[in-house]
């Protein structure tokens, strides 16, 4: 699922974001989204329960006064360990993808401006890297290097920063074909004058679409990994890891893997309908 | 410049590509710390268990050697050796590859007509109560981790209604007869990912030729809009929609860890994860390289089928 | 499928062989292959008269020729099977004549019958070396058919065995390698039986006219071990403060599951072992302060805790260690190692690590992990008046006297030791309720030829 959003992100997004128009779709999915950013960063703040105390009478139960969303396996309450939850996986997306566009960005405007064999060359490797299934890639780095978040920020932002490269340097031909940017160039403005004065302003909006959804997908495979074993160590409150250490006891209970289900299919969606321009087509 | 011409160039540059690949995941693969026969020993790995391993499997060779070696076997169809499974990789690859491709062809077949045709009518009828329906359940459907449709179709269709099997219980070679009834609960979850994924990449093909010249043109002159979709629309607006299906394609023989492991599935994916997890590097080799031809090779082909399907340059026009 | 070697396939080597000499529920020898055995007056040398007419898969005799040579693969120090650390103390091996069988041991060993009786220490053909491996020709109940340790084994028969003829035709072996989708095997009744299932979902198989579920005492544990050559693990207040910090009872029911184990004070002999010594080892977050500001840390103390996923409850057991400990101002940080790695990288070589074992007889475990000379001594004691003592404990012919100096040992492990031992396990064995003939005890017991599915 993750290799297949990074990989079928299509350019269409040029053609459509410029003219998105708010819509309740957009404006939900913004309350959505921001409902879970203010969570990630209050909930230390709330009066939950301790996410690591144990409840060694209270282990496996449904949901409860005393515990709303029932307990898990080691009768910890499931409902602040999910409003805690999205914390690590936010955090480590959001880096992972903030240097991923930055990456992106720079090796797209450079193969832009560049053109000629330098940008074939570097747009050959590009794709190179996005033809490499990045959940293996994943997988090899968190067993073999190690799981520290670092090491999967740098790694996400490696595997996701293709196509985001790709959409820049195709946005910046665009950008830079145009009458004013061309007069520009003949006025005697330097390369970057062009990216920061005149390329990237234009761009803004559709890098901006295509980073928010490459950060769904760095969510998920993040999730995935966690989910194998390799991403959040115990006893780290995260959604995939909560999933997967309670999906054993599903048939006994379903709230430890049901809430963190909710919250991650939530935050993506709303992502997804901020963002996307098919919705917005589609109703208009 | 001929199409065949410009394949076989294309091609040739795929090839290439693909060795420089292979090359870069050998070393790499060398890199990674622990050898097969850390990983053999386990527990039991002595100094002198260890020198003997790697003195028997030829480890002791430098590098450059054994990937020269390797990729000579390579080219005559041998993987090479997984110390770990004590078999030959191409050996031990082959039936899984049978079952992945069986998995994959399976939920292609359920995804793919059905994404095509309702991907055309959502786009035909948008605004409709129906095609809003279909585009937020697509939507929720290419979000979802496979994880978390896997659960819900096993709650539903495993254990509230004992009507499908909850995991496969098959040795690899199994034949594909009895692979079948086990086949259903992974397929459906792979073909809910990949059906949404076309669909909405249809979708937004069919709005975006719709709005272009030649299609109002066409239907301007009166021609029936059965006729404008299947004469103008639909040729159009394929090549992206192909391009989408080739890339999941490849990602149904390569990506579906989660899926194979979540339901035992004795296929490609769960074999990767196996493999990464006793550090069979024989077998690590081999599947990323697999991975990678896959996706080299289904670029390929969906760049061909584009420019085939393409009139413009089936028109000669060149591109 | 060679029984000696590391990475045999466990589940079904006692299928295909027998060993000398078994062992029934309450853990007394019984003979299997071995009929008779006895020992000599100062228990250096043990003779065994074989079992007559028994026949390998293959029609061939085993006689005793197949035992020494059997036996001469487990003790080979250039082999170095696992089984060595069990049975090492074997010198040489003799055959007087066919039915006869003459082991002299290096130091007395009155425990010899149970060592014998590790699920490891088979007989296999004379000369098979080579060949076991693919094409293990043995004694026992089921002929191996196919061998597929990631696919499925299958095991057919061996109707001329001499406990008498196997009621089940065959027996397939599954590799279902997440535990998850194990049980959900097991619920849709894809598999029969599972050897060990997670007890916090048994709740899923209470349904008796579906399910059978047998609780079985066993004797596995886990740890954490602290490495003694490593500060602050040197000093043996800390050590102890480690230790005593620990509700056992609550820790086993949040890691184990309510019932799932049996509580221990640090002794690796379990319940069922009549050396087993039952200590008192309450909760002392006092008492634990109070070592620790006595070893020097007034503030408390900071330990990296390694684990993995490598085998179960591993990863819960220092997530409810982190949590219990904290009172007393142990800061525990967890930090997860990769499994594959594990056993190579992090077990006996981090300061601080999650272990796990099998059952063993008290001799033998006392000797295999906390002997200053054992391979697998992972905290790294070098102990001489643990040595002695063990050195002395077995040469004690009187069980009662020999009981008495196990017991001993293991009251000076609880004031010494750096393996915190929290629990034994007991394990959660679930079937379809139409299987029959297995008896609620440890696997190494399970009599396979008796096994019925209706």
């Amino acid at each position: 699922m993750t290799d297949l959003g990074r990989v079928t992100g299509d350019d269409e997004v040029l053609h459509t974001s410029t003219r998105r128009r708010r819509h309740r779709w957009a404006s939900l999915g913004g309350a959505i989204v921001a409902a879970h950013v203010v969570l990630a960063f209050v909930a230390p703040y709330l009066p939950l329960q301790d996410v690591s105390e144990q409840h060694s009478d209270a282990v496996l139960q449904g949901a409860s006064s005393a515990h709303w969303f029932g307990t898990d396996n080691l009768g910890r309450d499931v409902f602040a360990r999910t409003l805690w939850g999205g914390r690590p996986s936010i955090g480590l997306a959001a880096a992972s993808v903030v240097l991923a566009a930055l990456l992106g960005f720079l090796i797209g405007t450079f193969a832009a401006i560049a053109g000629g064999g330098v940008d074939k060359v570097m747009m050959r490797v590009n794709d190179v890297l996005l033809a490499v299934p990045s959940l293996l890639v994943l997988l090899l780095v968190a067993s073999f290097i190690g799981r520290e978040p670092l090491v999967l920020i740098v790694t996400l932002a490696v595997m996701y920063a293709p196509p985001i490269a790709r959409l820049v340097r195709t946005a910046s031909l665009n950008v830079l074909t145009r009458d004013f940017v061309v007069a520009a160039r003949l006025r005697g403005a330097s390369r970057w004058e062009l990216v920061v004065g005149e390329v990237l302003p234009n761009i803004r909006g559709v890098v901006l679409t295509e980073v928010a959804m490459q950060f769904t997908w760095i969510l998920l495979a993040f999730s995935s990994l966690s989910f194998l074993g390799l991403g959040a160590s115990p006893p780290t409150p995260e959604w995939g890891l909560m999933i997967a250490e309670s999906r054993t006891y599903m048939s006994i209970t379903a709230w430890p893997v049901a809430a963190p289900v909710v919250m991650l299919a939530t935050l993506v969606l709303g992502v997804n309908s901020l963002v996307d321009r098919n919705g917005v087509d589609g109703a208009t | 410049m001929s199409i065949a011409w410009q394949l076989l160039r294309r091609a040739a540059v795929a090839l290439l590509l693909f060795a420089a690949m292979a090359c870069l995941t050998f070393l790499a693969v060398e890199a990674l710390p622990g050898d097969a026969c850390t990983s053999l020993l386990g527990r039991a790995a002595t100094e002198n268990k260890l020198e003997q391993c790697r003195e028997e499997n030829g480890l002791n060779e430098p590098v450059v050697a054994r990937m020269v070696d390797w990729g000579c076997g390579a080219v005559q169809g041998d993987l090479g050796y997984s110390i770990k499974r004590d078999a030959p990789v191409t050996e031990i690859i082959a039936p899984r590859l049978r079952n992945s491709l069986v998995l994959a062809g399976v939920a292609g077949l359920l995804a793919f007509p059905a994404a095509v045709v309702l991907g055309l009518y959502s786009a035909q009828r948008r605004g409709s109560r129906r095609a809003k329906l279909l585009d937020t359940a697509s939507l929720v459907m290419m979000t979802l981790p496979e994880f978390v449709t896997a659960a819900v179709l096993w709650l539903v269709f495993s254990i509230w209604l004992p009507i499908l099997p909850a995991v496969a219980v098959l040795p690899s070679d199994a034949t594909i007869g009895e692979i079948l009834p086990t086949i259903w609960l992974p397929a459906i979850t792979l073909a809910v990912m990949v059906f949404a994924h076309v669909m909405r990449s249809m979708r937004s093909s069919v709005v975006a030729t719709s709005a272009r010249p030649f299609v109002e043109a066409a239907r301007y002159r009166g021609l029936p809009e059965r006729a404008v979709l299947l004469r103008h629309v639909l040729p159009a607006a394929l090549p992206p929609a192909v391009n989408v299906m080739a890339v999941t394609a490849a990602w149904l023989l390569t990506g579906t860890f989660v899926v194979e492991v979540v339901f035992n599935f004795p296929g490609l994916g769960r074999l990767a994860v196996d493999a990464i997890s006793d550090r069979d590097t024989a077998l690590i080799l081999a599947l990323t390289l697999f991975g990678l031809a896959v996706f080299i090779l289904s670029s390929f082909i969906s760049d061909t089928i584009t420019r085939l399907l393409d009139p413009r340059v089936r028109a000669g026009v060149g591109a | 499928m060679d029984p000696y070697d590391g990475n045999r396939f466990w589940p079904a080597i006692n299928m295909v062989f027998d060993r000398l000499i078994g062992v029934d529920k309450d853990f007394n020898p019984i003979p299997e292959l071995a009929t008779e055995w006895s020992s000599n007056a100062d228990l250096t040398e043990w003779t065994l008269t074989l079992r007559e007419g028994v026949k390998f898969h293959d029609g061939s005799e085993f006689d005793s020729a197949d035992a020494v040579y059997s036996i001469g693969r487990m003790v080979d120090p250039e082999f170095d099977s696992p089984v060595r650390a069990v049975l090492g103390i074997i010198e040489s091996a003799a055959a007087p004549d066919p039915q006869t069988l003459v082991l002299r041991l290096s130091a007395p060993e009155a425990d010899l019958p149970l060592l014998l009786a590790d699920y490891r220490a088979l007989m296999t053909p004379e000369g098979s070396a080579e060949t076991v491996g693919d094409d293990p020709i043995g004694t026992g109940p089921f002929k191996m058919e196919k061998l597929d340790p990631e696919g499925t084994s299958r095991f057919v028969a061996n109707t001329d065995y001499f406990f008498g003829a196997p009621k089940l035709s065959a027996i397939e072996i599954p590799a279902i390698a997440d535990n998850t989708a194990a049980t959900q095997a097991l619920a849709g009744g894809q598999v029969d039986l599972l050897l060990s299932i997670d007890a916090k979902s048994a709740a899923e198989f209470s349904d008796t006219s579906k399910f059978t579920v047998q609780n079985i005492p066993s004797g596995d544990w886990n740890a954490i071990d602290f490495r003694i050559d490593q500060e602050p693990f040197d000093d043996p207040l800390v050590r102890k403060a480690l230790r005593i910090a620990v509700d056992r009872q609550a820790l086993t029911d949040l890691v184990l599951g309510e019932g799932a184990g049996v509580p221990t004070c640090d002794t690796p002999v379990w319940s069922g072992d009549p050396f087993r010594w039952d200590g008192d080892c309450a909760q002392d977050i006092e008492g634990a302060k109070a070592l620790l500001k006595e070893a020097g840390y007034p503030d408390g103390i900071d330990v990296e805790v390694f684990t993995s996923d490598v085998e179960d409850n591993m990863v819960e057991l220092v997530q409810v260690y982190q949590e219990q400990v904290k009172p007393a101002g142990i800061r525990v940080t967890l930090t997860m190692a990769d499994a594959s790695g594990y056993w190579d990288d992090v077990w006996m070589k981090e300061p601080a690590f999650v272990d796990s074992w099998g059952q063993r007889p008290a001799v033998q475990v006392l000797n295999e992990v906390y002997r200053s000379t054992a391979t697998w001594n992972p905290t790294g004691q070098q102990d001489p008046e643990l040595d002695a003592m063990l050195d002395e404990a077995r040469s004690i012919a009187d069980p009662t006297a020999r009981a008495a100096k196990y017991q001993e040992i293991q009251q000076y492990l609880f004031e010494n030791t750096a393996i915190f031992v929290p629990y034994h396990k007991t394990l959660v064995r679930a079937m379809g309720a139409n299987v029959k003939g297995i008896e609620p005890i440890v696997i190494d017991a399970v009599r396979w030829e008796k096994i019925e599915v209706g």
